[in-house]
């Protein structure tokens, strides 16, 4: 039987598969689920601190709504504070404690001191690890990259020095070069970079000329971003190199394990095939891992990163003029 | 001197500050005025705010002030320094208390905002009625005058009352001061802390029931003891004036401010003086200061402040020597009294001087009092200067008002004056609130705040009147000389009388979707007189567009507070658009950038959009005309009272037009026509299965259905369409949905509930444009009652074509109380008589003028009373007694002329009614009707004994049918005040009817936790969720195994709730209905309030269920449960109202414990009653 195990931010993990914080790890039933696939660890739910403030607000519309109507009715509810993140962190308390697998924190806030403080209270709970999740969808064309960049170092800066938990750092790939930005942070005690997070992208629906929000998971394509960028990280970094985005397969796992990643995580597939669908993935890759002889994941991993890799031009541009030279068609 | 903080504040706050300071435990029952002061004891206790002496109040919520009042001196007795808020009623119930705490010396303090007591009516409004019924318990009585001396005084009276063992009763004037908001100094704990003195805090705990060193209260004392025991505390009150007059000058020395028993101000050479208590003394204060220095009168003004014990050294002392007359002012009335109380004890303490004294009454229930009021009275010290005087009223009929000439303005300069007009819940009270707030604490100025409601609970008024000013504000009164005028509803313009007292070159400010080139022409003359002739600065926005525009939906509060800060003068433009944003900031900085963002903008768009507008130099033809609000042919009641309140004029209507026993004519809603729902539902009759369930579910009896004879239709308007009724209806009908727009309060629950999308919301001008009031007043010409061939009454079907006797009540939309009683109206409004607990139910049942309880074409509708809160159940049960006993009493006489010999159709009638003595049958109904038809010609063709008896007969005439006796209230009333009485009427098993409307919280009062409150349910009281499951009222009334009870939810089956009303009424002897009632202090969507019922009971969350004892005579079990076991788990149920789930945000630790709890609750109670159901 092959050996599966590898270590993602120096927590050891029975297998590379790393269920994403989704929906599906924001229930206690879909949790223990994960748990009996098999799956190596679980990143619950994200913390999202605009999430919070937009809770604030609607509480307070909904406490005072009704307000100011009548002279005996001046209110209607005693004055209610809204306890920020508590519920949350009440649950992950709870998820920690119902699996055995490592639990990973995921935690996205607005403001510096929430960042540290939810950073705090999420390694309270007794988490293995946390995952900051750096999302920021631009929209100020006055805002410049550095800026941007210089923000996230500061933050992760401020977490490093309040947290004793390894930490990872998930981020986009919209960088002008993320290479560069992960170097940095890979100076900063980052325990592990996620590759990559989805940018939130609203549609637009013809019919209503109206803008829409769908729900959309992730294509089977879309592994071939973070396979290059593993390509290109391993054996460049630190911190471990954590795989994310259309990897639906075992196959899928394999390849970015070949690139140089040392686990992935996965949502999409899950929702296409099922939490058990965990199971078959493991499968998939022990068979693959048999016919090739392989034994352990180190036996193979970073095979065909740019560091490994036999042709120095692979991971490059030239590649592209390569391929449109192919006389068949990309695809 | 240390410097103290200044805050902005309502004076249940300044009281509640201080009596928190110094108490262990708060023993507290929700009453307006003073519900504030235990509201927010308990929210400080719930953050661990700790009293001076280090520790958190215990705040309890009591079933009563009776309760509170017991609670509060158990807990003196047993060594805890104990306070309690309270007004009112609540007062009254304390009272047997009070006299004991003070017969055993307890030093307390009982913070009163003092308020009028329920005479030929209820008011939550200020007087002292309350108050002056306390004098003789013992208590000391210290009024203050403002929101500072609110503050100062109960630091006095804490702390006197320590040192004196008399306890204090410390009041102000309910609403004017307890909920006026104003900027004072706030005197910190450590500050109190240093200023008790320890001597008498040990002195009390040593005086403290304790087994260890056991003291006994003597129990009774018989004739030879008792009066000289009463006398033994002579000494305490003797010493008390001195005591108090020590630690006012202690506080002088902290805060800087010095008081005395009695203090004068005004000419140091005053004859004419006015003596009168709390902020009455502001405004007398402010006009004497004006009056002495712009017309060199010299007038004087004495302010008590310990009114008991009465010292008439010190109230000698302070009046100047030079005085020749004195008017005292009561805000009190003692009806046969030779005065009032204050008047009483000036005469006596001047007895033997040679001054002139009257005494008159101002202000009850919180009437205006103002500086032109305060010159009418030293007017009548030298004019004919009649003692028992009132001021502030028109008095036509005994002339006992005194004239008001003029109409002064005594604001200092330098003081700005603005009002607003808003609607209720739009936002306008809080933005008020909030500018208040941001100007009083950011800049040096001094701001005050108070505010008018409407009694309808939907779609009313507000009206805000805010000053700003450099100095300390005494003007307690509303705004009457306004420097900025703001109308937040175009709607109002035409109905109210916007710009009254708006000054010379005022500015006003509407908020309107009228183009500034179309503004002028739509306000009235008036108002464009005013404007023109006053040179008033004209403001409009389109406040809704801004806020749509940015992002705040229907939100107008920024922009409208945005304007008024840009235009009213109080802040230079600049400093105030900075000080607008960083407020915003604070507020919302929490909610996300995105929403400070939104209301920066809102500022930024206000700032562009507000222009003044060119106001032409001559009137202009267009104008707008005044709204019609009554019929031209209305009644005079109608058009002298009814209409002049309706346009908020009340203040003007004369003690003549005013019913002398509270009696008002009901059936007058239907004048109101409010037209307040932006959108109403439109009938698709194609879709219509004539099902009416529409009709029954609407909490405002807007939309009615009607079988019309066809013949009829031939007069009726083009737009009048119908269908033909179903055949089982009868084949001569054509069937008919009317809706009713300018009655509609745009609930939804009627769209919500049809189950075949018969009906939709749409904007009410289309349907005013689709001829639908046209289409109403045909509909309403129609016959009334008309049944279908098939159908019964008692039938959700049958009941909606008989006329609700219920209509148009002031209930907020969508409320879940109302359908219960139209319903019941609909099955036997024409011969009920209804019992109602104050609460909701009493305000939007029966508020002065208007009344939703109408009449049929007979004339029969409801009658109607209210007594108080706690006696509903024994008031009913009166009415139940007096109803026996006039029968009983026609019984005998109808027997005894039969004996005599009446003869003749009569004769029959008679002996047929005593055979149907017990029926309310059409028959009997209509033998009742034939003999009071023949009564009258029968009377005049006999003669003697004869004539008398049949004259006995008439006096009684209307009781051939027996009443259908109700008692109606809210859980408040059933479970809590009125648990006791409801208990014993019950049992007592006579044939009365109760009514509980369950909304599970005190609704009317603002939201405070009952015993029906649920398990995790947030409520005032119940921050983190009432930490108790609710009482099982029904349960705990069927242990008696007579009293027919029933739980009920309308909207999760119909027809269990008819059975469950025809049974009770039916049944002869004592009956309860539960209806789970809906309420806005859910947390839900009214709309969907039907809807929230069904799933309470799919959820069993609510049982249905029905315990008729009459079975139990035929040998069967009484239970049915009505309810099927629960499909769908209770959480969902939980989840969908904000009173459960805000505790997931709000305290989330609490959330798991209280829902798995319930749901153990709501299995084991369907499996009690399944058992109880099925047992033989």
């Amino acid at each position: 039987m092959a050996d599966l195990r590898t270590t993602y931010m120096g927590i050891e993990l029975k297998n590379p598969i790393i269920v994403g914080a989704s929906q599906i790890t924001a229930d206690m039933d879909t949790i223990k689920k994960i748990e009996k696939a098999g799956a190596g660890a679980l990143v619950v739910k994200s913390l999202f601190e605009e999430q919070i403030q937009l809770e604030r607000f609607k509480l307070e519309q909904e406490l005072t709504k009704y307000d100011e109507r009548h002279a005996e009715m001046v209110t209607i509810f005693p004055r209610l504070e809204h306890a920020g993140p508590a519920e949350h962190l009440m649950w992950v308390k709870k998820a920690k404690k119902s699996v055995s697998i490592p639990v990973i924190a995921s935690l996205n806030a607005v403001t510096m001191q929430s960042w540290i403080q939810y950073a705090e209270e999420l390694q309270n709970t007794g988490v293995d690890g946390l995952e900051l999740n750096f999302y920021t969808a631009p929209d100020d064309l006055n805002q410049s990259g550095e800026s941007v960049e210089a923000k996230q170092l500061e933050i992760t800066r401020a977490i490093d020095k309040v947290v004793n938990v390894p930490f990872s750092v998930k981020l986009s790939p919209f960088y002008s070069n993320p290479l560069h930005f992960i170097a940095r942070l890979d100076k900063e005690n980052v325990a592990g970079f996620v590759l990559f997070n989805q940018l939130f992208q609203p549609d637009i629906d013809t019919a209503t000329e109206k803008n829409c929000y769908p729900f959309y998971l992730s294509d089977a394509k879309d592994h071939r971003l973070p396979l290059r960028f593993a390509g290109l990280l391993y054996g460049q970094v630190n911190a471990d190199l954590c795989a994310n985005t259309g990897i639906f397969t075992g196959q899928d796992v394999v390849k970015m394990l070949l690139a140089g990643a040392d686990c992935v995580q996965v949502v999409s597939t899950l929702y296409k095939n099922g939490i058990d669908y965990i199971s078959t993935m493991l499968g998939d890759i022990e068979s693959w891992m048999k016919a090739k002889g392989y034994k352990k994941l180190e036996d193979f991993r970073g095979k065909l990163s740019r560091k490994n890799s036999a042709d120095p031009w692979i991971y490059k541009r030239a590649q592209y003029v390569r391929l449109l030279l192919r006389e068949s068609p990309i695809e | 001197m240390k410097k103290f903080e200044k805050h902005t504040m309502d004076g249940n706050m300044a009281a509640a500050h201080v009596g928190y300071a110094f108490s262990d435990v708060a023993a507290i029952y929700p009453i307006t005025p003073s519900s504030g002061m235990g509201e927010y004891a308990d929210s400080w206790a719930a953050n661990n705010l700790k009293n001076i002496f280090g520790q958190t109040v215990d705040v309890i919520e009591m079933q009563s002030e009776a309760g509170a009042a017991g609670a509060v001196h158990g807990s003196l007795s047993a060594g805890a320094f104990t306070t309690t808020f309270t007004a009112s009623q609540g007062l009254l119930l304390m009272l047997p208390n009070m006299h004991k705490i003070a017969g055993e010396m307890l030093p307390t303090v009982f913070h009163v905002s003092a308020r009028s007591l329920a005479c030929q009516s209820l008011s939550i409004f200020g007087d002292h009625s309350d108050v002056m019924s306390a004098r003789n318990t013992g208590f000391a009585l210290m009024a203050a005058s403002s929101l500072q001396e609110i503050m100062d005084l109960s630091v006095v009276s804490h702390l006197a009352t320590l040192k004196s063992l008399v306890p204090f009763l410390n009041f102000f004037d309910g609403f004017r001061n307890s909920s006026e908001i104003q900027k004072i100094e706030v005197i910190d704990y450590d500050t109190l802390a240093e200023m008790i003195d320890h001597k008498y805090v040990e002195q009390f705990r040593s005086r403290a029931l304790n087994p260890e060193k056991p003291r006994v209260k003597v129990g009774a004392q018989n004739p030879e003891v008792y009066f000289q025991g009463r006398e033994t505390v002579n000494k305490y009150y003797d010493a008390t004036p001195a005591i108090f007059q020590e630690y006012m000058d202690l506080l002088a020395k902290v805060v800087g401010r010095q008081y005395h028993l009695f203090d004068y101000v005004g000419a140091p050479d005053a004859e004419k003086v006015i003596i009168s208590m709390s902020s009455s003394c502001e405004t007398i204060h402010e006009t004497i200061n004006y009056l002495n220095e712009k017309e060199g009168k010299k007038l004087g003004l004495v302010k008590v402040r310990l009114y008991r014990p009465f010292s008439v050294e010190n109230f000698i002392k302070t009046l100047p020597k030079t005085v020749k007359k004195i008017a005292v002012l009561d805000r009190t009335k003692e009806p046969g009294s030779i005065g009032e109380p204050l008047y009483l004890d000036v005469v006596s303490a001047l007895k033997g001087k040679d001054i002139e004294i009257i005494g008159g009454r101002y202000g009850l229930s919180s009437k205006e009092f103002t500086p032109s009021m305060v010159k009418a009275v030293y007017d009548h010290l030298d004019g004919k200067a009649f003692h028992g005087f009132t001021v502030g009223i028109t008095d036509d009929v005994t002339h006992k008002s005194i004239e008001v000439k003029e109409k002064l303005n005594t604001v200092p300069a330098g003081t700005i004056s603005c009002k607003f007009w808003g609607l209720g819940s739009d936002g306008t009270v809080g933005a008020n609130k909030n500018s208040i707030k941001i100007i009083g604490d950011n800049t040096d100025m001094y701001a005050q705040g108070y505010f008018q409601y409407d009694s309808k609970k939907s779609g009313g008024i507000t009206r805000s009147h805010l000053r700003f000013g450099k100095n300390p504000i005494q003007s307690l009164y509303l705004v009457e000389h306004a420097d900025f005028i703001a109308c937040h509803n175009q709607a109002f313009i035409g109905r109210y009388d916007i710009l009254e007292g708006i000054k010379d070159n005022g500015v006003f400010l509407l908020n309107s979707n009228w183009s500034n080139d179309e503004v002028f022409s739509n306000l009235t003359e008036d108002m464009q007189k005013t404007i023109i002739e006053k040179k008033i600065k004209l403001y409009n926005i389109d406040a809704l567009k801004i806020a749509n525009e940015v992002g705040l939906g229907g939100r107008i509060n920024t922009v409208m507070q945005t304007a008024f800060f840009l235009i009213s003068g109080v802040l230079e433009r600049k400093q105030a658009i900075k000080m607008i944003k960083e407020a915003i900031e604070k507020s919302y900085g929490k909610k996300g950038h995105q929403v400070v963002e939104m209301n920066w903008k809102a500022v930024d768009h206000t700032d562009e959009a507000l222009v003044e507008i060119k106001v032409p130099s001559a009137l202009p033809k267009e104008h707008l005309k005044e709204k019609k609000l009554v019929p031209d042919n209305a009644d005079e009641f109608t058009r002298n009272v009814i209409e002049v309140n309706m346009r908020e004029k009340g203040d003007l209507i004369p003690v003549s037009q005013m019913p002398f026993d509270g009696y008002v004519p009901s059936g007058t809603t239907q004048l109101e026509k409010r037209g307040v729902a932006p959108v109403v539902p439109h009938w698709i009759k194609e879709n219509c299965i004539q099902c009416n369930q529409c009709s029954f579910v609407c909490p405002h009896a807007a939309i009615r259905a009607k079988l019309i004879d066809r013949d009829l239709l031939k007069d009726a308007p083009k737009t009048f369409s119908s269908l033909k009724a179903l055949a089982r209806d009868g084949e001569k009908y054509d069937y008919k949905v009317q809706i009713f727009i300018e009655d509609c309060q745009s609930c939804s629950v009627c769209v919500n509930e049809c189950p075949k999308g018969a009906l939709e919301m749409r904007p009410i001008e289309d349907e005013r444009e689709a001829g639908e009031n046209e289409n109403r007043k045909f509909f309403s010409s129609l016959p009334e009652d008309v049944m279908s061939d098939v159908v019964k009454l008692a039938s959700v079907k049958g009941s909606q074509f008989k006329q609700p006797l219920l209509e148009f009540s002031g209930a907020c939309a969508g409320c879940g109380e109302t359908p219960y009683v139209k319903l019941i109206t609909q099955l036997y409004g024409d011969r009920m008589i209804i019992a109602n607990a104050t609460g909701c139910s009493s305000i939007w049942g029966g508020t002065f003028p208007t009344i939703p309880y109408t009449k049929n074409k007979d004339g029969h509708g409801p009658a109607w009373a209210n007594s108080l809160f706690e006696d509903n159940a024994e008031y009913g049960f009166g009415m139940r007694l007096a109803v026996d006993a006039n029968r009983r009493q026609l019984l005998y006489n109808v027997e005894k002329a039969l004996n005599d010999g009446v003869n003749g159709q009569l004769r029959d009638a008679l002996t047929k009614a005593k055979g149907l003595w017990k029926e309310t049958t059409a028959e009997a109904k209509a033998n009742a009707a034939l003999i009071q038809k023949l009564l009258p010609d029968a009377l005049s063709g006999a003669k003697g004994d004869t004539q008398k008896l049949l004259q006995k007969i008439k006096e009684l005439e209307s009781y051939f049918i027996d009443k259908s006796v109700w008692a109606f209230g809210g859980d408040g009333w059933a479970y809590d005040i009125g648990y006791g009485g409801l208990d014993h009427v019950l049992a007592m098993r006579r044939n009365v009817n109760v009514l509980v409307m369950d909304t599970e919280v005190y609704s009317n009062t603002g939201g405070q936790a009952s015993k029906s409150t649920p398990l995790g349910s947030v409520a005032k009281f119940a921050e983190s969720g009432k930490k108790t499951t609710k009482k099982d009222l029904g349960m705990m009334l069927m242990t008696y195994g007579y009293v027919y009870v029933a739980a009920v939810a309308m909207g999760a089956n119909k027809m269990q709730l008819i059975k469950a009303i025809t049974e009770a009424e039916a049944y002869d002897g004592p009956s309860i209905i539960i209806a789970y009632a809906p309420c806005i202090n859910h947390g839900i969507d009214m709309g969907q309030s039907q809807i929230e019922e069904k799933k309470a009971v799919d959820t069993g969350y609510w049982l249905l269920y029905r315990y008729n004892p009459m079975l139990k005579a035929e040998g069967k079990n009484p239970l049915i449960l009505d309810s099927k076991e629960p499909t769908i788990d209770v959480t969902e149920f939980l989840k969908g109202e904000t009173r459960y789930s805000s505790l997931k945000v709000t305290f989330p630790e609490k959330v798991e414990g209280y829902w798995s709890d319930f749901e153990d609750f709501v299995k084991e109670r369907y499996e009690t009653y399944k058992k109880m159901a099925e047992a033989k």
